[in-house]
This record gives C-alpha cells, structure tokens and sequence, in this order.
C-alpha cells in the first residue's frame, strides 16, 4: 500500500483550512503488516509520529499516527522509504576488533574487554582528560542520559560533545543568549495561525517536508500568510516567497541588522512590552543604527528597497513565525546572527502568543535530547556548568561528590577534541552512532586524525561506515525499531519509539553497550552502590524525569504510559500540568533570572564568557536579553586563485552521510551522486555544460561532481554533503569517474565563536572541467527537489 | 563581468571583493554596485570605535570622509587651552596608552602566529588585534592637544614576556598568561587617561577611553574565558612531546612561529657568519668581540629596545667615542695594553672606567642603550682599538651586524603583514543590562 509516491509528489495533496490544521494519514507498506508498533520519525527534527508495520519479526512499513500533534498523520520521503534502508546484508552484526591492521570479528566480551581495558590503562596513565567522547543526534533520551553520567560521574572527563555540535549548537546558544535557556518558546500550532513566516537560511521544503507541507496548506488556502526567504539559492521556499533575500554569504549579520534598524526606525516596535520585557534596548539601537538599507544592500548585495519590503512584512504583520537553520547555523558570525531573529521578535514583543514565535530548528531528530541530556556539551537538564548550586542538585541526584564532576570548564567542544587528539593529549574517542569522516570539515584532516596510531577509536554503529573503517574496535548497534526510547522534536514534543523487530546478528542497543560498560567499569556512587542505577529504557527514564524536575526541561509529569497511545507531548511536563505546555513564556517572563539561567552568556563577536559576578550585577532577572553584534569580515575573500564561495547543504532525499538513506533503493536512485551546482555565467566563463564533470577545488580538498547550472547567483557553488566514499552498489569504492565527492573536502576548519559550530557555508573555491568533462550518469536525478517540484 | 574579471581588475594591496553581488542576476531592482567593498570591511573606522559616542577622526590615508563628521579636535570649552606641563603629562601617558596597544596587537598577532593551528586563537585574535591597533590610530589626533611622547615601555615589557619555546596546550596557556599581562597593563593606562580626561572635562578622550576601555575588557574576557578551557587539559594530561611538535607546526612557515631553541642559533650564528664572511673577502678585521653580545641579542631578545638598529649603531659608536675621550683624558694611549702585552697599567684601568661611565650616559641621552657597546668601549679603554683604521673596521662590522640584524629582527616579530582582518564599526555585543528607556 502506498499513499502516493512520495519520491515524486514530496509534499503531497493540500489540506488548506482556516485555523485547524486537518489530517492526512500517509502510509507506506510493502506487505500486510501483522500489527503496528507506536514510534516517530528519525529522519529530522519535525518529529512525525508513526506506526512501523511488522510482519513475521521484519519491519514491511509505516503510516503516520492520525492522532499526533505534530503530523496529523503525515510523512515525507525519507519517512515513508529510508527505513527500507536499515535492514541490509551489510548491517554490522557481530563487533569488530583491529588485529594487525586489520578490523577482525570478535565476541562482545572480547570487544567489551578491549574497550574497558584501554579506558582504565589511558584514566591512569594519563587521566580522564584523555578520553573523548563524540556522540550524535540519532540516539534516544534514555542512551544520552546514561552517556551523561558515564562521562561526567563515571569517568570524569570534560570531553563530551554530540554532532550536534556540527548542525544545531547554534540553536542552543542562541535560545540561551536571548531567553536564558534553550527550549523552543513556540509550537507548530503558530504555523496554522500566523499572519507571515520568515525563514531565515532554512530550506524547508527539503529539510523538514512535513513542516513544509504545513506552510504549503497555509500558502495556499483563506488568509494567505506573507512568506520572507533568506537564502543564496533559489529553493523552493524562495519560490514561494513574497520576498527573497540571497544575501552573499557571510552576511546574514548585515542583513538582519538593518532589519532591525528599520523596524527601530520606523516605529514598528513595541516600546512597552520592550520596556516591561527586556534589557538591551539602547545597545541594540545603537549598534545597528548604521546598518541602513543601502549599507546593508552594499554589504550583502541584495537590493536596499527589497530589504524594506522585508522589513515591512516582518514589522507590520500582526504575528509572525520565524524558523532558522544551517543558513544561519553553518555560516559566519552563527549565534549573534541567531539572535538578531530572536531580537525582531523581541522588539515586537511577538512570542509567546498564538501565531507568534521564533523556532531557533533543529535537525536532527533527537538533537534536542543530546542538549538536554547533557551529552552535547551542555551541562544535565540545562544547568549551569559555572552555578555550584546547580552542580551540587545534579550531584545529589546522582549519589556523587560535586567534585566528580568536571564543572571548571564547560564542557569541550567537538571541533577542539579532535584538536586535542590531533595535538595527541586526547587518546581515546569513542564515537556513537556518527560518521565524523564525512561529517566534519577538511575531511584530510580530519581522516589523518582518526587513523593515527595515537588514538584509540571506539565506533557504535549499525553499518560499515567511512569512521568505523578507521576505527579501533567497532560495536554493532541496534537502531531505530529495534530498541525502546524517548526522543524530542524541535517544538519540545516528546514521543515513545517502540522496539518492533529483534536487532540483527547480535547487535545491542547503545543504552545496553553503555549500561554493560558502566558495569565492567564498575562505576560506583559515594555510598558504594552503582552509579548507574538504571537497568534499561523504561527506569532510564524514570531516573532522568528526577533529574529533570524543576528544569525547563521538566518531564517529571511525563511517563510510558502517558506517551503510549495517544500524541506527543510537549515539555515542561509537570504534575500539575501533565498534558505538557504548548508555548513557553507567554507572561513574557523568560528563563534569564541569574539562579535558573542555563549560561551567563558570551560576548557575541569573540565568544568570551561571562563571569557569574558580571551577570548578577545586572541580573536580567526574568526579561529577555537583546544582544547586538557587528559585522565581522570573513576570514577568507575570494581571489584570484579561489575566484567563486562554497556552499554546502542538502537534497531532500538524503540524510547526513547517506548511511540509511543511501542504502533505501528509492531514495538513493532519487538522488544517487553528488553534484555541483552553478550558474549559467560562471559555468560559461570556466567552458562547463550541464552534466559536465566540475572539479572543484579548495586550499584544502578537490570534489569531483556532474555540473547542475542555474538556480543559483553568479560567484557561488552548491555542493551537497551527504556524499563519502562509500557507495551503495559495491561498499567501498573508487568512483567510476575518479575524485572524492565529499563536500567537507573543501570546508574550513574554524567556527562560530560562541557556539562552536563549524563553518560549512564559507570556503573559498575554483572550478574547472574535469578530465574529458563527461560524466557518465547523464539521466541522474540533480538538484531533485527542484526537479521534483517542476515535475508537478 | 564575470568573478575572474573583478578578481583580476583588483588593484594590488586594495583588498580582494566580496562575492559577487549577483548584479548579472535577472534582478529588477538596482544594485549599489559602485563600491565592491562594503565600507565596514575597507576601512578601519576607529572614530566609531563604540556607536553613539563622538571620537576623534583617524588621521588615516584614503579615509573616506567619516559617516559622522567627527571632525578636528576641538579646544576644549571649560578651559581656553591646555598648559604645556599639563599637555606633556597627559601627552606621556597617551603616548605610552599608543604604544602599550601596539605591542598589544604585536603580540596577538605573534601568538596567533605560532598558535595559528588553532582556528580559536588564529580568528578571534586577529580581531583583538585590529582593534588594539584601532585604538592606537584613534590616540594619534590628540596630538594636537596634548603632546604625544612615544614610550620604549610597553616595548621592554612584551619583550620580557612571550619568549621560549611554546608549543602544544602548555605553550598556548604560557602565551595567553602573558597576553593577559599585557591587555591588562593597557587597561590600566585606559583607567589613568579617563581619569585625566574627566578632569580635565576632556569629552573626546573621555569617550575615547570609556570606549577603548571596554574594548579592552573584553579583549581580557577572551583571554580568560579560553585560559579557563585549556589549563585544565594542558596542566594534567601529560603531552606527547613529537604528536604536539606535529600538531604545532605552522600552516605557513614565519619568523614568529619558529621556537627560540631553533631560531636562536640560526639568527645569532648568521649573523657573525655574515660580519666574519665579509672581513674574510675583504680582508680586514671587521668581526671583533663586542660584535658577539649584539648577534646574541638581536637572536635571543629580538623584542628588546636594545637590540634595535639604532641602539646597535649609536650605542657602538658612542661606546667608541667614550673609550676615545677616557684613553686622552687618562693618557693611557701609551700605556702598554692587555691584548697585547698582557698586563693591566693602572691608566687602563682608570680609562675603562670613565669609559663605561660615559657609555651609558651617551646611551641614555641618544635613547640608544646596547650593553654590547660597554664591551667596544672596552676594547678601546684597554687598547684593543688604537688607530683610527681599527675604530673604523668595527663600524663596518657594526653596521652591517645592525642592518642583517634589523632584518632578522622585523622578521622575527611581524613574521606575519598585518592581518586584514579589521576593526568592525561597532562593538556593542557585550551585553548591557540597562534597562531600556520609558
């Protein structure tokens, strides 16, 4: 059964209403399932509820879950194919030991061994500070939090950070900077309500369909809201806008500064709810009292009169919806340029009301557990690493002394741990369920690092990857529909995934390698007793809502039960309110007071922190807090070696490194190779006809790919990231037309400095020809989204 | 035009455009096309070193006239004009405000150089240091008011810091524990100029101090919050001495990067090399023994004051001069000689020690101190030099050790040209938890 071909219909049919969004149960099943098993997608961070389909122990399908708030019983492409993908002949079924130079099958006792051994050796030799760990946004709630107390209790060590890091710590950063904490203020319901939307670097219709849909039904029915796109190609989403901005790149700041400036300008703020509500103002005004239109227009090369008509849009509408992503989050300057969305928001006084909010997105599809958790480089339940208080609470509730905890320093970020293990003062990686060789910028770099004899490289994952090939020891892990857990979508809503099938081979869960290895560690709490309490999902999860209590992550009203059956439900979930919160801050008091604030919050253009005595002079005290920042010149021009800027993104038919999607047959013959895309003049002027091999170079890297032109302005290239080495058709491979095909060969290795988060959106690159120039693959499927659009 | 063509049209030392701005783009509306460079990225604006306040106009070449006209410095009203005892108070501090910056940004760009393999300290320094140097552009109108004296201070302090070999998490924490020092001494001297300025109901350099001030606090702030991040790793994990080598090693190869153990010897010895080499082919004795502190100097303390051309070049030569006027006034120019005859005659002696005695003096008095040129004068005193051909071999031999090593030195110090990254026009992200007005 399938409900329609999603790969060519992405969006579906319209549901347009007038305020209540109706259903529309996509379904997809390959066989007549025998029963459905309650779970949601793992595939963004919209969190789409769905059943899985089983029959005979083998998952046949999926249907999205009528009853779900999020969804309505929507799903999108990967949704309704990528789970095709997880049960392949490949799947690692049996952990991996390197003998010789070689990955080796091994029993888990041995595996296990190995891990425990060389993590006690490294804790006395050189001390916890050697060991690393670099998890995902794909686990569950209940496997970070016990990664949380095994890295943080357990050993000690400050090294703890997610990929997470690499998509969506600018999210975090930017809600804590303005709100005081992170957590979304808004719901999706605003999307059905709102007068206009702006989105700011998110392309939605390809990153998060179902959302798009949404958008999609409001576009199109009574009460048409205004739609502003900020985005340097022309998506599908700026197709649809009233007003679309291609800023170059790296000056999303500029743009939304004179934003600001106009809305300050021409009076469309609202001076008494700024006045009640925030702290700020006169620092704000001045700052970007000089972005005028015509600066920013000079600036970011987008016209000054198409800067006031957004300005109009987004100071007049009645209520608005802003959504941010990677635009945003991967580019130059992430957090002070994050925050500026969150600053027109304030100035209007527009959040915390129906229709009005901003969403600082997410993407992937459990990013938000990872930062709740504490597993990404935030301290549990959204503490405060540099408030003692807060540390003495999370060390009562754990049976530890607060010294255990390493809360000195914040905890290390991804992209300075694998400095610290290229420096060799970290020796030890253990990376879950991610695939750094293909995720993380000047891939050469980052592959010399990992294959160094120095360090010792632990990898959970369900498939070979191009990371678990230079791993030490490999660990096979169950996945999605093979294990039991909670996660949370980017609106706060919390859904139970079911275990529907067994793992194959003898795959373990990641909360089970953990809880075995916390037992062979021997763990212990200040009374002797284990520090791991907790024996599976269900009292993980019983553990964590203590932990979360009176946090604004409060789940302690929540339980399996409650989420079994009917919707999702949105944090904070308290006794008292055990259907959960909707929208947070709608008395316009925010989470800023100096006790409760997660962070004292960072000087935007350098990133440097401030202290506790700083903050509490002028304790914000429950207002918003508006922060300005100035433009910064990027650190690298185009010039005469590197004439054109990069820009790396994705196609709605994968996700991340293909390591599911790529081995879903439809999904990977929607879109089965890397491609580069450019415009007509810059193609013409390096002689490169559509579907021409490009190779494109950086100071750091080549990419080899078929050449897709137009849609896009003159001086910039778009390259998709989702593609390693591996491929789906023959494991490892050189590619039939030689060259690389990672985008992350040519990234920088620098990043934002407030939120850590690398720079995927700025490299300076050249193109030329390749070779004979002919790629092989003319009937490849570019750009798809584009295509499928223009195929309807 | 296409990408490659605006590249190319680029003016040499203009910096590179900004992407394009799709002007070729089917775009309805009109682009501003006229300048490729945004103004913020083109220009340093130090007269906009904070928004809304009023600080004087840099004396910049090429300074497009300023958004604000901020215009000469005004005479201030409260007092008709200055007293010159006052101007030269406040004109030593403000002098010595120029220079402590300018070793500030020298010393961001050195660590930023030798830590450039960390893309933190290479990125946000860069930054500090354009707005170290924009604070010290912003001081320079004030000469109109008060008068500037340039201070070697700020000099030999940064050059007491900041030396050795530092490499790896322990070398980064070393570095920021002395750029701390530094940003902090700069501080200091902003708190004593705003201080004088309010009394002096100075509102320009008022603001010019409230401003650079701030800026300099949160210059601190950095320093502190990344030394908070790496002390624990760099104090307790034990390092892996050739992984961190590796690790540490440069992405371009600069005077600064290079650790003393190396650069030290290689400066010191090519530098004689170069003096003997030339006395060698030219056949005359330009290499002498007071030539050997001075290679050693400028090798090892490149920073220090004393090891600059012209400490070199007057320092020798008054050490020349003063060992003339000792040996007549004593009459030791017959007395036997220690070289030569091995025996120390009570006029030496007392030669030697007008000699070194008018040494300093003349170094003090020229701003030429060089503790080398006490050993030249020595050689005189005690009839090491005693014809005019000798005193004129080792000015050969002094001049050319002070030029090589002037060379050596700029390269050692700003191995690196300025970075081009600038000082943005506004700096107003630290937060300020005032309340709004109402």
């Amino acid at each position: 059964v399938e409900s329609r071909d999603s790969i060519e219909d992405i969006w579906g049919p319209r549901t347009t209403h007038a305020g209540v969004w109706p259903a529309r149960v996509d379904e997809r099943t390959v066989e007549e399932p025998e029963r459905w098993v309650q779970s949601a997608c793992v595939f963004c961070s919209t969190g789409c509820a769905l059943d899985i389909g089983v029959r005979e122990g083998r998952v046949v399908g999926v249907r999205g879950r009528e009853v779900d708030r999020v969804n309505k019983g929507r799903l999108g492409p990967k949704g309704l194919y990528a789970w095709e993908g997880n049960w392949t002949r490949d799947r690692l079924t049996t952990p991996l030991i390197r003998r010789n130079g070689k990955l080796e099958p091994a029993t888990w006792d041995e595996a296990m061994g190995r891990v425990v051994e060389k993590t006690k050796e490294l804790k006395d030799r050189y001390g916890s500070g050697s060991i690393g760990f670099y998890n995902t946004g794909q686990l569950f709630l209940e496997e970070y939090y016990t990664l949380s107390i095994i890295g943080d209790a357990g050993i000690g060590t400050s090294h703890m950070d997610g990929n997470t890091r690499l998509c969506t710590a600018t999210a975090s950063l930017a809600l804590i900077e303005s709100f005081g904490t992170d957590g979304a203020p808004g719901t999706y319901d605003d999307f059905d309500v709102t007068d206009a939307f702006f989105l700011v670097g998110h392309n939605m219709a390809s990153t998060q369909t179902v959302l798009w849909m949404r958008v999609l039904d409001r576009l199109n029915g009574p009460n048409r809201p205004r739609l502003v796109v900020v985005d340097p190609r022309r998506t599908v989403p700026a197709r649809h806008a009233d007003v679309h901005l291609a800023p170059r790149p790296g000056t999303n700041l500029p743009l939304l500064n004179a934003l600001e400036n106009l809305l300050i300008e021409r009076g469309w703020i609202d001076p008494a709810w700024i006045d009640a509500h925030t702290v700020g103002f006169d620092a704000l005004a001045n700052a970007v009292r000089d972005w005028t239109p015509r600066r920013a227009a000079e600036t970011t090369g987008i016209p000054a009169a198409r800067i006031e008509q957004a300005a109009e849009i987004i100071g007049t509408s009645p209520t608005l919806v802003s959504t941010v992503l990677q635009g945003v989050y991967q580019s130059l300057q992430a957090t002070a340029s994050a925050v500026q969305v969150n600053n027109l928001h304030l100035l209007r006084g527009l959040i915390g009301k129906p229709g009005a909010t901003v969403f600082q997105m997410n993407g992937q599809p459990t990013a938000q557990n990872t930062r709740e958790a504490g597993a990404n480089g935030e301290l549990v339940a959204f503490r405060n690493w540099n408030n003692p208080h807060h540390i003495k609470e999370l060390a009562d509730h754990w049976n530890v002394e607060p010294d255990r905890i390493p809360s000195w320093t914040p905890p290390t970020h991804a992209m300075q741990m694998f400095r610290y293990a290229e420096e060799g003062s970290i020796r030890m990686l253990w990376i879950l369920c991610t695939n750094p060789a293909v995720s993380l910028p000047e891939l050469r770099r980052i592959r010399k690092i990992l294959a160094s004899d120095d360090l010792f490289v632990v990898v959970n994952d369900a498939f070979p990857t191009e990371t678990t090939e230079l791993a030490d020891v490999v660990l096979p892990a169950a996945t999605w529909a093979e294990k039991t857990g909670t996660f949370t979508n980017a609106d706060r809503t919390v859904h139970l995934s079911l275990k529907a099938v067994d793992p194959p081979g003898e795959a373990r869960s990641d909360l089970d390698i953990l809880l075995d290895f916390a037992r062979r560690m021997d763990f212990r709490d200040k009374y002797g007793g284990p520090l791991v309490k907790w024996v599976g999902p269900e009292s993980a999860f019983e553990h964590w809502k203590g932990c979360s209590k009176g946090r604004p992550c409060d789940y302690s009203g929540l339980s399996y039960e409650q989420l079994e059956g009917g919707s999702g439900v949105q944090w904070p979930v308290r006794e008292d309110s055990p259907n959960g919160t909707a929208r947070l801050y709608t008395d316009g008091v925010f989470n800023t007071k100096a006790d409760f604030c997660e962070l004292y919050g960072h000087d935007l253009m350098t990133g440097a922190a401030l202290s506790a005595d700083e903050y509490r002079a002028a304790d914000p005290n429950g207002r918003a807090i508006l922060k300005a920042a100035d433009w910064a010149p990027p650190p690298e021009w185009p010039d005469d070696d590197y004439p054109l800027m990069l820009t790396t993104g994705r196609v709605v038919y994968h996700f991340h490194t293909r390591t599911r999607t790529g081995r879903a047959p439809e999904l990977q013959g929607a879109a089965p190779d890397v491609f580069v895309q450019l415009s007509d003049q810059d193609a013409a002027s390096a002689g490169i006809a559509d579907g021409d091999l490009v190779e494109v170079r950086s100071r750091r890297g080549l990419v080899v790919g078929p050449a897709r032109i137009g849609g896009i302005d003159p001086g910039l290239v778009f390259i998709p990231f989702h593609y390693g080495s591996w491929d789906p058709h023959d494991g490892r491979r050189e590619r039939e037309d030689g060259g690389p095909t990672a985008a992350n060969e040519l990234t920088i290795t620098g990043w934002d400095p407030v939120s850590k988060q690398p720079w995927f959106k700025y490299a300076a690159v050249a193109i030329s020809r390749a070779g004979d120039g002919a790629a092989n693959g003319a009937a490849r499927a570019m750009n798809p989204d584009l295509e499928a659009e223009a195929r309807r | 035009m296409t990408h490659n063509d605006r590249a190319r049209e680029r003016k040499p030392g203009e910096p590179p455009p900004p992407p394009p701005s799709g002007a070729s783009a089917p775009e309805p509306e009109p682009i501003a096309p006229a300048s490729p460079m945004p103004k913020a990225a083109r220009q340093p604006d130090p007269s906009r070193v904070a928004p809304g306040r009023s600080a004087p106009a840099p004396v910049a070449p090429g300074t497009p006239p300023p958004s604000t006209p901020a215009g000469p410095v005004a005479p201030d009203e409260h007092r008709g004009s200055t007293p010159p005892e006052v101007a030269a108070q406040v004109g030593r501090v403000l002098g010595q405000a120029r220079s402590a910056e300018e070793q500030l940004a020298v010393a961001l760009g050195l660590v930023m150089d030798r830590h450039s393999a960390d893309p933190e300290l290479r990125d946000v320094l860069a930054l500090l240091g354009s707005w170290s140097r924009a604070h010290g552009a912003a001081i320079e109108p004030f000469g109109d008011r008060y008068r500037l004296v340039p201070s070697e201070q700020p000099e030999r302090l940064r050059s007491a810091l900041l030396s050795g070999t530092r490499i790896g998490g322990p070398g980064v924490l070393l570095d920021l524990q002395d750029l701390l020092t530094l940003a902090f001494s700069v501080k200091t001297l902003w708190v004593v100029v705003s201080q004088g300025a309010k009394e002096l109901r100075d509102k320009q350099l008022q603001a010019l101090a409230a401003d650079a001030g701030e800026q300099t606090d949160r210059t601190i702030a950095f320093l502190r919050t990344k030394l908070m991040h790496v002390a624990p790793q760099a104090l307790t994990v034990p390092m892996d001495v050739p992984t961190e080598v590796k690790a540490a090693v440069p992405k371009r190869a600069t005077g600064g990067g290079i650790p003393d153990l190396t650069w030290g010897p290689i400066a010191a010895g090519g530098l004689v090399a170069l003096v003997g080499l030339a006395g060698v082919l030219v056949g005359r004795p330009f290499l002498l023994p007071s030539l050997g502190p001075t290679a050693a100097l400028v090798g090892v303390s490149p920073g220090q004051p004393e090891a600059r051309a012209w400490n070199t070049v007057a320092g020798h030569g008054g050490g020349l001069v003063a060992g003339l006027i000792a040996v007549i006034l004593t009459g030791a120019a017959n007395a036997p000689t220690v070289f030569t005859d091995k025996v120390l005659a009570p006029e030496r002696a007392l030669a030697s020690v007008i000699a070194i005695a008018l040494t300093i003096v003349l170094g003090i008095l020229l701003r030429a101190s060089h503790p080398p040129a006490a050993a030249t004068t020595l050689l005189v005193s005690l009839g090491g030099i005693r014809t005019l051909e000798d005193g004129l071999n080792l000015a050969v031999g002094v001049v050319l050790i002070a030029l090589a090593g002037e060379g050596l030195r700029r390269l050692r110090l700003h191995g690196l040209p300025p970075t081009p990254v600038e000082a943005p026009v506004s700096v107003t992200s630290r937060i300020r938890l005032e309340r709004p007005p109402g």
